[in-house]
């Protein structure tokens, strides 16, 4: 376990929804994650799916303490960080940058690139001179594939994937561990996203950056993920190797989701069988009682609406919370 | 030899723009919006008027033979402009010169205008961007103290000032900016919510920043245009203001007058003299209307996205 970069043990994060009316106001809890568990290696990339408010956004803001925890631990190389320090923070917080899903909107409008990209310098090195910081600022641009020479211009003048690429170099600037990717490319255009997803493997091995790579689009994540996990409704469902969950889906969840993934051909995409999810997910205000999955899941029985299925390890490194998996 | 020096730099430096003709040389966010201020025509008129009125003001004065309390007897009723006895824009009824009267009143009204919406632009932009960072219970009792200033009637609060410090000009800064405060505190702090939830403030906090350099940093410049357009409202109303504390014998006291004071003078006696009235009011427009060009070239200057 020491050798983990990051250990996620049983993280829960809670959000209040206001449900009251006008004289009495009534709070809902709701558990946009429920006791997520996994861990991740020095280097390595985890691939996060899900549907739309499966709370994988939710996750990364509650890595890098943009989100209270409810519960559960967080250990960063062998210590726990839940709970930590003011001043032990920075270590561990310099470490784990985030890059964010609207680039533009990350960026503020009113900073220069210079300012912007050297914003972790100003508060984790403070010692450098404003030459030595700027230096590093232009690295950083070259790295990224950006001309230094645009270091004084604002982000409005930038097109989408270059803004990516800003964000990209304010997180790469204090040569981090981890990267938390929040769907770094759902905001661009096809030919961009694979321009940005590929300077991202470049960076992850040049630098040895593990990455956490948050994506619905599951063919991103299959180019550039080692293992990947399957959210649903806040959920782990299923956790395994690329190849295990590509070519041996064993959640149905996990199933239907890959059976979505067009086939850019026509004729085949015509032929192929799917495995179409009916209606929409229930509102995680209200999580259907044990299996969260079982109102959508054609193999659901009894024991799914009683019992909350555990995860179940089926391989090595390949988990599935569902009843009717056997080992 | 100096000259080929020169040459040669020159043609250096030009060989480089071409190699990166993309390049911008570094610029702060008010040096930029200066430049672009000059640019601006209404602005940087405007700005060179109020300079100029100012100048006038402060300065014309010692140059005038005859000063604003004085009054000359012989001209005891409003006496049209004469070049030869010095009154260049006359008297006014009671004999003093307009010209000097009206110099001495945009001191006042100047100092009116700029320091108590300094004052009302502090402590509103602080209270405002507090409340609206922070959020919570700081948010509630910072809301309600401005509840609650809100409710006080101005007058009531001005004189219980002056009884309790006894009359004095500076005391109406403070309460003119301390009634003034309140709106814009209350507009800061929305515009700060709007921000706060923005992913850019969101990226600053993974970058390390504290919540005072995001409020410095992101949420400070951010809110500028609106804070620059509110201050340019907010400077006439406060002139307005003073020349209403003045009427009611709360502001500044004769002999001595402000713009405001000299219009309700003037207009008193309109029908026998309008030039009394006219020319202080046409200094007062000239500056409010400088002022609202400048405000207005200002927030388009700050503003890098529609450069």
């Amino acid at each position: 376990m020491k050798d983990n970069l990051l250990d996620i043990e049983n993280v829960t994060v809670k959000y209040k929804v206001k449900n009251g009316n006008l004289f009495f106001n009534r709070y809902n809890d709701f558990k946009a994650i429920d006791r997520v568990s996994f861990t991740l290696a020095p280097s390595e990339t985890l691939g996060l799916v899900g549907e739309s408010g499966c709370g994988k956004s939710s996750l990364a803001r509650a890595i890098v303490k943009l989100v209270r925890l409810e519960s559960g631990k967080v250990t960063w190389l062998g210590k726990d960080w839940t709970l930590s320090q003011k001043n032990e923070d920075s270590q561990f917080k310099e470490n784990i940058q985030l890059v964010f899903q609207d680039p533009l909107a990350s960026l503020n409008p009113r900073m220069t690139v210079s300012e912007i990209i050297s914003e972790p310098l100003e508060n984790y090195r403070r010692e450098l001179t404003s030459l030595q910081k700027k230096e590093l600022v232009k690295q950083a641009m070259e790295t990224v594939g950006l001309s230094s020479s645009m270091i004084n211009r604002y982000p409005h003048e930038f097109s989408g994937g270059q803004c990516q690429r800003i964000g990209i170099a304010r997180a790469i600037i204090l040569k981090p561990k981890l990267i938390i990717c929040d769907e770094p490319v759902s905001a661009l255009d096809v030919s961009i996203q694979a321009q940005v997803i590929n300077l991202l493997k470049d960076l992850q091995r040049r630098f040895n950056i593990a990455l956490l790579f948050i994506s619905h689009d599951l063919s991103v994540v299959k180019h550039i993920s080692d293992r990947v996990m399957v959210l649903y409704l806040g959920r782990v469902m299923e956790i395994a190797s690329v190849n295990d969950l590509f070519s041996n889906p064993t959640h149905p969840y996990s199933k239907a989701l890959l059976s979505a993934i067009p086939i850019p051909d026509p004729i085949s995409e015509r032929q192929r069988k799917r495995d179409n999810l009916v209606g929409d997910a229930p509102s995680p205000i209200f999580p259907p009682s044990g299996c969260v999955f079982r109102t959508r899941c054609r193999n659901s029985t009894n024991i799914c609406s009683i019992k909350e299925p555990e995860e179940k390890k089926i391989k090595l490194g390949h988990r599935v919370a569902c009843h009717h998996v056997s080992y | 030899m100096e000259f080929f020096k020169i040459f040669s730099q020159s043609s250096e430096r030009n060989s480089k723009s071409l190699n990166s003709f993309k390049d911008v040389e570094e610029r702060s966010l008010w040096s930029t919006a200066i430049q672009r201020l000059i640019l601006n025509r209404a602005a940087f008129v405007s700005a060179l008027l109020i300079i100029f009125l100012a100048f006038i003001c402060f300065v014309g004065p010692y140059f005038l033979s005859w000063s604003y309390d004085e009054i000359d007897w012989d001209l005891i009723e409003a006496t049209p402009p004469n070049i030869n006895n010095g009154h260049y824009l006359g008297t006014d009824s009671l004999g003093r010169d307009l010209l000097a009267r009206i110099l001495q009143g945009g001191q006042v009204s100047f100092q009116v205008g700029l320091l108590a919406t300094m004052v009302a632009v502090i402590i509103g932009v602080t209270v405002g961007s507090l409340a609206g960072f922070l959020g919570g219970w700081i948010d509630q009792v910072l809301m309600r103290i401005v509840d609650i200033l809100y409710v006080i009637p101005l007058m009531f609060f001005i004189i219980i000032l002056m009884v309790i410090f006894g009359r004095n000009f500076y005391l109406m800064f403070i309460a003119i900016g301390f009634v003034e405060w309140l709106t814009m505190s209350r507009i800061v702090r929305g515009q700060t919510m709007a921000l706060r939830h923005r992913e850019f403030i969101d990226s600053a906090r993974v970058s390390g920043s504290s919540n005072t350099r995001i409020i410095l940093k992101h949420i400070i410049p951010n809110i500028l245009g609106v804070v620059i357009v509110y201050v340019t409202l907010t400077i006439p109303q406060v002139i307005l203001l003073e020349s209403f504390l003045s009427f009611l014998g709360l502001g500044v006291q004769p002999p001595m007058t402000s713009w405001g004071a000299l219009i309700s003078e003037g207009a008193r006696e309109m029908e026998i003299t309008p030039r009394t009235l006219i020319v202080p009011a046409l200094f007062l427009s000239t500056a409010l209307f400088s002022f609202n060009f400048l405000g207005d070239g200002l927030r388009d200057a700050l503003d890098p996205r529609d450069r």
